[in-house]
Formats: structure tokens, sequence, C-alpha cells
């Protein structure tokens, strides 16, 4: 059987039915959600990554999506991550859980940009970049929600680490 | 009057004024130190080096030229061919110009590594001195005694005849190294840095790419080295190069073709890779392998039956076809590499600081105990990288991990360590990182020091090849970060050329294998009379190597602050002393073993 080819925005979907949102809520123990305020003040390049810690179950549940969602299309290679917004200052936002691959901005707390607010706002939006496209999609949970952006990229360089 | 200096290794001069630039040296000026520096002593099968300073005429470094005289003693010869001469780079570091990056230098009157060409490059200002490193290679074969010879040095003035007066000791450096002097880095960040691998595509398939990496392999076996190349990124992505093809999923999940794998590692694990060395063909004593979270087996299987029955049916294939090939004197690694910082898994394989990340010990070590507890055939272990949790590892893991690589400073707090991790039958390695081109050259030599008077394995520096798109001018994180520049750039070299602190960590790990050699030739008490070799060289009190605990162990890691680290007891081995220590410490060595 010929494999059937999905856009992007299409596959995007298909993962977020299958993402539980609720598990991106809890992806980090209570303790550890407002982690960048335990080492307010450190110069330590390496300090803000020992404070990330991650409930194993929900990160599995997450991880495997975003590695079968990266699949759905045959003939297409993307990488899914999760965005989420800083609940300490939403105008901020982080990848928490990455598929096969970093986006290419990296792992780092950053100002979010038009795109992906949009997204954040309940609307899915494409990127067209230099090389390649990205699309990012609403995830929410159960209460119906949005918690977090599915970002589905590909033909961009992923972030090498 | 001369216009040039032959100086001794453990010095760094400054182009511009002539000064020292090891601040705690005990000579002090170029010409005191020349006074000090004429003798030289080596053990045989080793490297001896020294330096010459000319002062710039007007001619400038293009009239400057060196003509080695073969070192004779009464009855031998150390050939001419065996000096080698490295023009010195000069990098700007702190507002200072520093040497580090040695060119080789090509021996012609012309070309793009003549002294002359290598200095214009170098654009230092306002340059009054130029400086070149040399290397004597002191043969195994040859006899002990005193030998001289020469070094001419022609300055466009003048000739400058420098006679090296050098002792060759009866005692020879073993090939294979007894400590593991670990240069770590991370596949493959050579294509990312060198220009020439960078802008060929075809680098994997037309054979550049391997010529280029064992030029790397080769010139860390050449320092008594080890190059360790971990050959995953974070996510588990492998470029294929560095894995066999598999094919299938499942249970029907195998290697459909090792030939590619092989031409890339076959030649460190057979030690061919190395035949044009001084060592010889000494296969690598550790290689990682490429298995981590994501390879062979699917994460997206974790957890299940396929999942292991994908990870340990691979691993079953390594052990046989490495054991076919007879790759039998390399210990290979199954690490874990992972952290969680960049949210690609949710357990940090490496450094784990949440006491409960330990069960990814326990997981890996199930699905791969039928290779690791092989008795017969190719030999694989199991490797912590172990930093926040040693303290509550190092017994609860003996029995499971048997390569253990601890944080220097975190490892010297644990001195009860060593017995529990020997009685299992581990080996240990310390890790940090190369010294910064600011420190002292002495700083340099401490692993190699500390590992012998510690009784560990080896030590490790964290990132070797990381020297920045400007390290010509300024190398990232001054240095740090590299121990090997890479020469495709600027002197058409395709393949690194070394760094000062490189050669001083070589010289080093020369003393520390010939004093490893003799603790082995008397195991009672060999250890504790070289550790006071080292102690009486740096005034060091007894056990300086092991400063104490810190007073917040009581706590689980994940609750230590960053700021408590300042507070906590440090080795603090050279801080103060003067340069030529380890001079002293090899003229003690020396006494010793003759």
């Amino acid at each position: 059987m010929k494999p059937k080819t999905y856009s992007l925005m299409e596959i995007a979907r298909l993962g977020a039915l299958f993402l539980p949102g609720d598990s991106l809520e809890d992806v980090m123990p209570p303790d550890r959600r407002e982690y960048p305020l335990k080492v307010a003040g450190t110069e330590s390049e390496f300090a803000l990554g020992d404070e990330i810690d991650f409930v194993e179950d929900h990160f599995n549940a997450l991880k495997r999506v975003l590695l079968l969602t990266e699949r759905i299309d045959p003939l297409r290679r993307p990488y899914a991550a999760l965005w989420i917004r800083r609940p300490e200052n939403p105008a901020l936002g982080e990848v928490m859980v990455a598929g096969g691959a970093l986006p290419s901005e990296g792992t780092h707390i950053m100002a979010l940009w038009p795109e992906i607010l949009r997204a954040f706002s309940g609307r899915p939006t494409r990127r067209d970049r230099e090389s390649g496209q990205t699309v990012y999609y609403p995830v929410r949970n159960s209460d119906e929600e949005i918690v977090g952006v599915l970002e589905l990229t590909e033909n961009v360089p992923p972030m090498f680490v | 009057m001369s216009s040039s200096y032959l100086i001794h290794d453990m010095i760094r001069v400054c182009p511009q004024t002539g000064e020292l630039l090891e601040e705690e040296a005990r000579a002090g000026t170029l010409a005191e130190l020349s006074e000090r520096s004429s003798e030289l002593a080596s053990p045989r099968n080793a490297y001896v080096s020294f330096q010459l300073i000319v002062k710039l005429g007007a001619a400038g470094p293009s009239a400057i030229r060196f003509e080695a005289e073969a070192p004779r003693s009464g009855w031998d010869e150390i050939g001419a061919n065996e000096f080698a001469f490295y023009a010195q780079w000069y990098h700007r570091v702190q507002g200072r110009y520093y040497p580090d990056a040695l060119v080789p230098l090509d021996g012609g009157e012309a070309g793009p590594r003549t002294l002359a060409a290598i200095s214009a490059a170098n654009e230092v200002e306002d340059q009054a001195y130029a400086a070149v490193w040399v290397d004597l290679f002191v043969p195994a074969g040859v006899g002990a005694g005193d030998y001289r010879g020469a070094v001419r040095v022609e300055t466009g003035s003048g000739t400058d005849v420098h006679e090296i007066r050098l002792r060759v000791l009866h005692t020879a450096v073993p090939d294979e190294s007894l400590i593991v002097a670990d240069l770590n880095s991370y596949a493959d960040n050579l294509s990312r840095r060198m220009d020439s691998l960078r802008s060929n595509p075809d680098r994997y398939e037309d054979g550049t790419y391997f010529r280029t990496e064992q030029a790397f392999f080769r010139m860390a076996h050449e320092h008594r080295c080890l190059l360790h190349y971990l050959p995953y990124e974070h996510s588990g992505r492998i470029p294929a190069a560095f894995i066999p093809e598999l094919e299938g999923k499942g249970k029907e999940m195998r290697v459909k073709d090792w030939s590619v794998f092989d031409e890339h590692f076959g030649p460190y694990l057979d030690g061919s890779a190395f035949a044009d060395t001084k060592r010889g063909a000494i296969p690598i004593p550790y290689m990682y392998l490429p298995f981590n979270f994501h390879w062979p087996a699917d994460y997206a299987k974790f957890g299940t039956k396929g999942y292991r029955t994908e990870f340990a049916g691979i691993m079953e294939e390594f052990h046989r076809h490495f054991t076919e090939r007879g790759w039998l004197r390399t210990k290979f690694e199954l690490f874990l590499n992972h952290k969680k910082r960049y949210k690609l898994f949710p357990y940090d394989g490496d450094e784990t600081r949440f006491v409960w990340d330990e069960k990814v010990n326990d997981i890996y070590y199930d699905l791969a105990k039928d290779v690791l507890e092989k008795e017969d055939g190719a030999r694989f272990v199991f490797r912590t990288d172990a930093s926040w949790s040693y303290g509550l590892h190092f017994e609860k893991y003996a029995d499971l991990i048997k390569l253990w690589v601890v944080n220097h400073q975190m490892f010297s707090w644990f001195p009860e360590s060593l017995g529990v991790l020997r009685g299992a039958g581990c080996e240990v390695w310390t890790y940090g990182g190369a010294e910064r081109i600011s420190r002292p050259l002495l700083a340099t030599a401490i692993s190699p020091l500390a590992a012998v008077a510690r009784g560990v394995d080896g030590f490790v520096y964290w990132e070797n090849t990381k020297w920045g798109d400007q390290w010509h001018e300024t190398p990232d994180s001054e240095g740090s970060t590299a121990v090997f520049y890479p020469g495709d750039r600027l002197f058409g070299l395709q393949g690194p050329i070394p760094s000062i602190r490189l050669k001083v960590l070589r010289n080093t790990m020369q003393v520390a294998d010939c004093m490893e050699q003799w603790i082995r030739a008397q195991p009672e008490a060999g250890r504790e009379r070289m550790g006071e070799a080292i102690a009486e060289a740096f005034d060091l009190a007894p056990g300086a190597w092991w400063p104490g605990k810190p007073n917040f162990l009581d706590k689980p890691p994940y609750e230590w602050e960053n700021a408590m680290f300042s507070e906590a007891p440090k080795a603090s081995l050279h801080e103060g002393r003067p340069s030529e220590t380890l001079n002293d410490l090899k003229r003690s060595l020396w006494a010793i073993l003759g």
C-alpha cells in the first residue's frame, strides 16, 4: 500500500489528540515547577539545569507520543517538542519535553515569540522558516485548558548537544 | 652577546617584553632562567622538552634558523631526527599574550610553516621575542649515560650555539600507560569544529573524516593520552559512521552491516592506527559503546519487553563481533550520558543528583548483564560518571558498575571509597577540565601526580576539542575546553596541532608512568614512597590530596545549594608553588629510580 502523506499541521493535530495534557501540567514534581527561583543569583552556568526534575511516568507518556507523532508520515522526518509557559513569568517559555531532537531555539527559558504565543492563545500556527517549516499546535488538559504547545519542525537543524 | 636563550619547559615567556609569564617562578629573568636550564635528564623511551627564546633583530623572524646536532655519549647517539621543533603561537588572554598552540615547523626556508610565516600570521603587537618548543625523543634502545649535543640558532646577527647536556637514565617509560589520561569529547564535534570537515558533506564516505579523526587519536596517543569520543548526542542520535547498520525491529532487529563501523574503529582496536607512533601499535584501552537510552532500542518502547529484546539482542551481537575480530585489549563502556536538563529524557544517567534516578543503573545493568557478566571474549563494562551521589553510591553499586569516573573534588571527600571499589574490582578515574591558559603550567602537572598519590587509575578532562572559532586569538574558556587546535585553516594540516599544555601533560604523564611502574615493582610501600616524594617537592602536608569532608553530607544531594561548594574542602596542591617544582620532583625521582 502506498503510504499516505500528511501536512505538518495535520500530523500535529493527530499528535495533539493523543497527548495527555494533564501529564504535561504535572511533568515536574510540585516543588520543582518554579525551579529557576531555587538558583536566583547564581552565576554557575550549570546550576539552573541541576535543579530540573521530572515525574518519570508523566514524562515518559508524553515522550512516547512525541516519538510516535514524528512517525505518523513515513515520508516526512519532523521532530517534535512540547513547550510550556513559565508559571512565574508567562511571557517566558521553555521546551519541557522533546521527542527525537531538540528545537533549534535550545532548552533555555526564553521570551516567547509571536507565532508560538498565537498557538498558546488557541490557534494552530504555521511558521515558514528559511529552510523549513514549523507548526505550533495547542495542547489541552482534561479541563480543556491550554497547558502547552506542540511543536513539529521539519528541515531546520535541531540544536546539537 | 647572545640573542637567544635555551630554557626549560615549565615557564612561558612574554613575546613583547621577554618577561616570565609564570608569576611563581624562582628565576626572575630570561637570562637567569637560561643559566638554570642547561642540564636535562630523561628516562629512555621518553620525550624531553625545552624552549628556545630568540630576541628578534631588525630582520625579524625571517632570519632565524635552527639546526640540531645529534647528542652523543662515548658509545651511543640519539639521532638528530629525534628533535621536533614547534613555533609557539600567542593568544590574547586576560590582556596579555600567552603562547599555547604549537605549530610544527616544516624546516624549509619557505612555505606556510616557517617561523617567519607563522609569526606574520600571528600578528603579535610589538613582538620582540619569538619562541620555539623543542621535543627531543630519547629512544628506548639507547644506552644510559651522559650525552652532549647542541642546537645552533642563526639569528641574522650571528649564530648562537646552545650546548645540550642530557643525562639518559636506565629507567624507561613503558609504552603502555599505567594511568589513563583521558581526553573526552563528543561526536561529532570534530566535523562541526574543523573547517575542512564542516565544508565536506561527503566526509564520512570519502575517507576524509576517518583520516582526520585518526590524526587526533594519534596525537593523543603520542602524548600518552586517550581521546575518548562519545558517539551519541543527548537525544541518542548517532552519526551513521559511528554505528553498524541495523535492520528490523523487535525480535527481528539485527546488525545488517559492520563494514563502516569496522573501517572506522578497527584501526584503534587492533592498534594499527598507531603503528607509526613512538609508543607503537597499542590498541586503545577504553572505548565508549554507542548504546544509550534511544539506541539501539526504541525509547518509545521503554519499559516493555520489546525494549529489552532490542537492547540486549544488539549488545550480544556487539560482543560476538568484537570477540571474533580479536578486539580483546580494549574495555568497551556502557555509559549513559543523558541529562534531564536537556528535556529529552526524565532521568540523569550522568551525574545523578536526584537519588530516585539511580534506578537507571539497575534497569540498564539488567538489560546488559548477559554481556557484562561474560568471562570470555571482549570485555564490556558498565561505567558511571558520578558527582552529587557518589557518597551514596560507591558501596551500593560497586558490584554492578566497574568503571567509576568521579568529580575530582567530590572524590577527594571520600578516601574510604577507594578501598571499597578496589575490593569489588572496580577502576576509578577522577574528572575535571584542562587548565586555563592563564594558569601556571604547574597546574597541568597535578592530575597525573594526584592520580599516583591517591592510587586511582586515571583522570579525565571533560572536553578537549572546543577551541572556539576564534581560538587563534583567544580560545573558548581560555583554553580549558581544548588541548588541541585545528591545523587546517591556518596551516594546511588535516588534523590537530598540539598545545603547550598538552606537552606538559605528556611530560608529567611520563613521570607518573615511571612512578607507577616503580610502585608495581614494590607493592608494599611503593605508593607511600612516591606520595612522600610528591609531598616533599610540593611542600605538602601528608595526605593533602584528601582535604576532608564538607559539613553538608548529611543532606540529600538534591538539597545541596551551589553556594555550599565555595566553602567545601578542596585539595590545593600547586597554589603558590614555584613553577620549577615539577623539575624538583623529577630530580628526586630520578635519584630514586636511576
